[in-house]
């Protein structure tokens, strides 16, 4: 009888507070997108893979893959900064600006070796079915981060 | 999505160039630099980055989708992403190298003075 009479009022609250809170809402911060989309990642691995063992094994990937990504993102700003700092001086030699660009195609070599091994990794862990699955889910947190990365 | 974090992350970002935004750069150009031959010029070069910086930016999106659908299957090739990756590499150095040549030839027609309002901090 209580929890009926209160059912209501509580209802009322979260639209409220979901009112307000997307009223007042700012912007989510790159991290917080971030965050939202491997959790989606995650949950999808879940539902996909059943078998818990391999599950978890695709979870602990997911983990390495959040890194990487989180990785890049600040690679990318840092590059970006220092990219127009070279850019910035009128006195860089023509080899210098080279050499930093060979330096940023260094890192970014190592990076593609790294998301090979994990790409290899997550197919031997799934199915060829739960790998279809898996290529084919969408999330729009996802999508955000994709291009929250696309813009740096 | 998985297959587009993965290739987002294989190609390591997408492509940035020596000079990210021309557009700007363009603009900026036009306070400037004085508008004369000297001016032109400038401009001319960066006609010539923005031309170049599309081309780049095709090549690149076609093999970002290749790399997708290689990606995408579960018995992948290795041979066939690791031959994605080298071509998406061969295409990001050649870009690199030649607007590294048009920024030098761009400095040829910006003094130090523009330079520094036009790519500095303000």
């Amino acid at each position: 009888m209580h929890k009926l009479s209160l059912a209501p009022w509580l209802v009322i609250s979260f639209i409220l507070m979901a009112l307000s809170g997307c009223a007042g809402k700012e912007k989510p911060s790159p991290a917080d997108v971030e965050t939202a989309a491997f959790e989606d990642l995650r949950s999808e691995v879940h539902s996909v893979i059943k078998d818990p063992n391999r599950s978890q094994q695709a979870l602990a990937l997911i983990d390495k893959l959040q890194l990487s990504f989180s990785t890049l993102r600040d690679h990318l700003n840092d590059r970006r900064a220092r990219m127009k700092a070279v850019n910035a001086d009128y006195d860089v030699s023509k080899e210098d600006v080279v050499s930093f660009i060979y330096e940023i195609q260094e890192e970014m070599a190592y990076n593609q070796q790294q998301i090979s091994i994990l790409h290899r990794q997550l197919v031997e862990v799934t199915t060829a079915k739960e790998w279809s699955q898996l290529a084919k889910s969408k999330s729009t947190a996802m999508v955000a981060a994709i291009d929250s990365i696309r813009t740096i | 999505m998985l297959i587009n974090l993965l290739t987002i992350l294989f190609l390591g970002g997408t492509p940035s160039g020596m000079l990210v935004e021309l557009s700007n750069i363009q603009d900026n150009i036009e306070i400037v630099v004085v508008k004369n031959e000297r001016g032109k010029a400038a401009l001319d070069v960066i006609s010539r980055m923005e031309q170049r910086t599309k081309a780049q930016n095709l090549q690149v999106d076609s093999t970002a989708k290749l790399l997708d659908e290689a990606l995408s299957v579960h018995d992948f090739s290795t041979a066939e992403t690791d031959n994605l990756w080298n071509k998406y590499h061969a295409i990001r150095r050649n870009h690199h190298l030649y607007m590294i040549e048009l920024r030098f030839e761009l400095k040829e027609h910006i003094t130090r003075e523009e330079w520094q309002e036009i790519f500095g901090d303000g």
